[in-house]
C-alpha cells in the first residue's frame, strides 16, 4: 500500500515536472485571461478538440485539413478564454520556419462558452492586467 | 658586337615598360567599371526582389479581399461586392503570373512549388466555399466558414514561406555581392600595388637610361673632341668642310671625313660613311681614319688601300650588320691629278665649269665581301671643286619624304658658291631648309677646290 502510494507520489511528481518544463517558456502563463484574434489573414479562430489534431492541420496537406475541420470550433476574434495548459514548442507549420506553442484553452464567451481546446499561441492575445 | 645597340636596347625596354605599365593601369580602370557594374546589376537585382515581395503581399491582399467581397456580398447582398470579388480574382490571376515570372527569373526555383500550391488552394477556395456561398447567401452553413478559415491559414502560410525565400534569396545575393566586391577589390588592390612598383621601376629604369644617356653623351663629346675631322691647308687647292648632325642622333654619327698631307705634293682625301650610330659607330669612324691614314703612307694606290683596309675591318669589325661606304683619294697638288677608289660611295661630285659630274663607284661598301677595287684617275683643272658627301646630302628629304637624290645634290652644287668653305655651309643651310630645319641624318662636307694660276696657294 505504502508502496503504491510512494508510486503515486512519483508518478505526480514526474508529470508535474514534466508539465512545469513543458510550460517553461510558453508565451503565456497558466490561468491568463487571453482573447482569441487569428494570426493569419482571416482573424477567427479554430479551437481544436486535441492537441494532436491541432499539430495535424498545422503540418497537414489541405486535404488532410479538410477531413479534420470536424472536431474544430470557429471562435471569432475577440472571445475571451482562460489558458488552461500550455506545451511550448510543440506545433510544427508546414509553411513557417518557427515553432509555435500548443495553448489549451476554456473558452469564456461565445456559442462555444465553457468549452474546451487546443489553439496555436499566436492566435491568442494576453489581455491586459492579465497576463 | 650585337645586332641591338645600347640605345635600341633601351628604347626597347622603355617600350616594354610603358606598354606594361599602360596594360596594369588599364586593367585597374577596367576593374572599377565591373566593380561598378557589378553593383548596379545587383541593386536591380535586389530591386526586382523587392517588386516580387511586393507582390506577395498584393497576393495576400488580394485574398483577404476575395474573402472580405463574399462576407460583404452575404451580407449586403449588393451585386457591386460580386463585381469586385471577380475584379480582385482577375488581379489575383494577373498577380501570381508576375509572381512566377520574377521568381524564374531571379532562380528562386524552391519558392515556385509554393506558389503553385498557394495558386491551387485559392483555387479550390473559390469553388468550395466562394461559389457556394454566392449561389446561397442565405444557406451558408457554419461548415464553410470554417473551411474558409482553413483555407485562409494555408494560404497565409504559404505566402508567409514564400516571402521567407524571397527575403533569404535577398539576403543572399547581399552576401554574394559583398563577397564578389571583396574580391573585386582586392584584385584591383592588388592591381593598383603592382601599377605602384612598376611605375617605381620605370621612374627607376628611366633615371638609370638618363644617368646612361648623359654618360654617354659625356663619352661622345670626348670622343668628338679627339676625333674631330680638321682639314689642312694644301698648295694650289683651297679645303672647306662642315658637319651637321641629325637631330634625332644622340651624338655624332659614323661619317668621317679627312684631309692629309702624305708627302709636300701629295695629300690624302677621304669620306666614308658607317652604318649605326652612337659611341660604337664613333670609335669606328677614329679607327676609320687612322688605319687608312696609316696604309696611305705605304701604299700610293686608292683601290689598294680600300682592299687592305676592307681586310682589316672585317679582321677587326666582327658585326655583320656593320659596314662602310668610303671614297679614298690622293690627290697631286703638283700634277691636279686626283687618283681615287670609291667603295660604294656614290656622294661624291666634281663640279667643273661646265657643270657637275658624280664620281663612279669602283668597288662594294666595305665590311661586305672582299673584292678588289678600281682605281679611277681625274685630272683636275684650276676652279674645278671636288666636293664629297655622305648621304645625308642626297638622302636629305623635305617635309613631303621627297628624297633630294644624286640629281637634286648636283643642282645645289652647281649653285652653290665656288668658295669651298661657303659652298659647303650653302649646302647645310639648304639641306636644312628642306627639311624645314629637321636634319634626318648626319651630313659631312669636304670640298677642295683647285686654285687658278694667279690664286695664291
Amino acid at each position: 500500500m505504502r508502496r503504491t502510494a510512494r508510486g503515486i507520489v512519483a508518478f505526480l511528481l514526474l508529470v508535474g515536472l514534466s508539465a512545469a518544463a513543458a510550460s517553461a517558456r510558453c508565451s503565456v502563463r497558466i490561468g491568463a485571461r487571453v482573447a482569441l484574434y487569428g494570426s493569419t489573414g482571416d482573424p477567427d479562430v479554430l479551437v481544436w478538440e486535441t492537441r494532436f489534431r491541432l499539430a495535424a492541420y498545422q503540418r497537414g496537406s489541405f486535404d488532410v485539413d479538410r477531413t479534420l475541420l470536424s472536431h474544430a470550433h470557429l471562435a471569432a476574434p475577440g472571445t475571451r478564454a482562460v489558458v488552461l495548459r500550455c506545451v511550448s514548442r510543440d506545433v510544427h507549420p508546414k509553411y513557417r520556419g518557427t515553432v509555435g506553442d500548443a495553448i489549451y484553452i476554456r473558452l469564456l464567451g461565445g456559442p462555444y462558452r465553457r468549452q474546451t481546446g487546443w489553439i496555436m499561441g499566436s492566435d491568442l492575445r494576453t489581455m491586459i492586467g492579465f497576463r | 658586337m650585337n645586332g641591338a645597340t645600347p640605345a635600341v636596347r633601351r628604347l626597347r625596354g622603355t617600350v616594354v615598360i610603358t606598354i606594361v605599365l599602360l596594360a596594369t593601369l588599364g586593367f585597374a580602370i577596367e576593374g572599377s567599371f565591373v566593380e561598378r557594374a557589378e553593383v548596379t546589376a545587383t541593386f536591380d537585382r535586389e530591386t526586382r526582389i523587392q517588386e516580387a515581395q511586393i507582390a506577395i503581399q498584393q497576393l495576400l491582399r488580394s485574398q483577404t479581399d476575395q474573402e472580405n467581397y463574399v462576407r460583404a456580398y452575404t451580407i449586403t447582398r449588393d451585386v457591386f461586392y460580386l463585381q469586385m470579388y471577380r475584379s480582385a480574382v482577375a488581379s489575383f490571376e494577373a498577380k501570381v503570373s508576375d509572381v512566377r515570372r520574377e521568381l524564374k527569373d531571379q532562380g528562386i526555383d524552391p519558392a515556385l512549388g509554393g506558389l503553385d500550391d498557394y495558386a491551387r488552394v485559392q483555387q479550390s477556395w473559390r469553388q468550395q466555399v466562394a461559389a457556394p456561398v454566392l449561389a446561397h447567401p442565405d444557406q451558408a452553413p457554419a461548415e464553410l466558414d470554417k473551411r474558409s478559415k482553413s483555407y485562409s491559414d494555408y494560404e497565409t502560410s504559404i505566402a508567409t514561406d514564400l516571402g521567407d525565400l524571397v527575403k533569404a534569396k535577398s539576403r543572399q545575393l547581399g552576401t554574394d555581392t559583398l563577397a564578389q566586391l571583396r574580391n573585386t577589390i582586392l584584385v584591383r588592390s592588388i592591381w593598383l600595388v603592382l601599377f605602384g612598383l612598376l611605375a617605381v621601376g620605370y621612374s627607376i629604369f628611366t633615371s638609370r637610361v638618363r644617368k646612361e644617356l648623359d654618360e654617354e653623351r659625356a663619352t661622345i663629346a670626348i670622343l668628338q673632341s679627339a676625333y674631330v675631322s680638321r682639314v689642312v691647308p694644301l698648295p694650289r687647292c683651297e679645303v672647306g668642310s662642315a658637319y651637321a648632325s641629325a637631330d634625332r642622333a644622340l651624338a655624332v654619327g659614323g661619317d668621317v671625313f679627312d684631309v692629309y698631307r702624305l708627302t709636300d705634293d701629295q695629300a690624302l682625301v677621304l669620306i666614308a660613311d658607317v652604318s649605326g650610330k652612337g659611341v660604337d659607330a664613333a670609335v669606328l669612324t677614329a679607327f676609320i681614319k687612322f688605319t687608312v691614314r696609316g696604309i696611305a703612307l705605304r701604299r700610293s694606290d686608292p683601290g689598294e688601300i680600300l682592299a687592305e683596309f676592307n681586310t682589316a675591318f672585317a679582321q677587326t669589325v666582327d658585326n655583320p650588320y656593320l659596314f662602310v661606304s668610303m671614297l679614298v683619294g690622293v690627290l697631286d697638288t703638283q700634277t691636279l691629278v686626283l687618283d681615287y677608289a670609291s667603295a660604294g660611295h656614290d656622294s661624291a661630285f666634281l663640279r667643273r665649269c661646265d657643270g657637275v659630274e658624280q664620281l663612279a663607284v669602283t668597288g662594294p661598301v666595305l665590311g661586305v665581301m672582299e673584292e678588289p677595287f678600281a682605281t679611277v684617275s681625274v685630272q683636275l683643272l684650276p676652279g674645278d671643286v671636288v666636293v664629297l658627301a655622305t648621304d645625308g646630302l642626297t638622302e636629305a628629304r623635305d617635309r613631303q619624304g621627297r628624297q633630294l637624290h644624286e640629281r637634286g645634290a648636283m643642282e645645289l652644287i652647281e649653285r652653290a658658291d665656288s668658295q669651298p668653305q661657303r659652298m659647303c655651309d650653302e649646302l647645310i643651310g639648304r639641306v636644312r631648309a628642306l627639311g624645314r630645319n629637321r636634319m634626318r641624318d648626319d651630313l659631312a662636307l669636304l670640298a677642295i677646290r683647285v686654285l687658278g694660276e694667279s690664286s695664291d696657294a
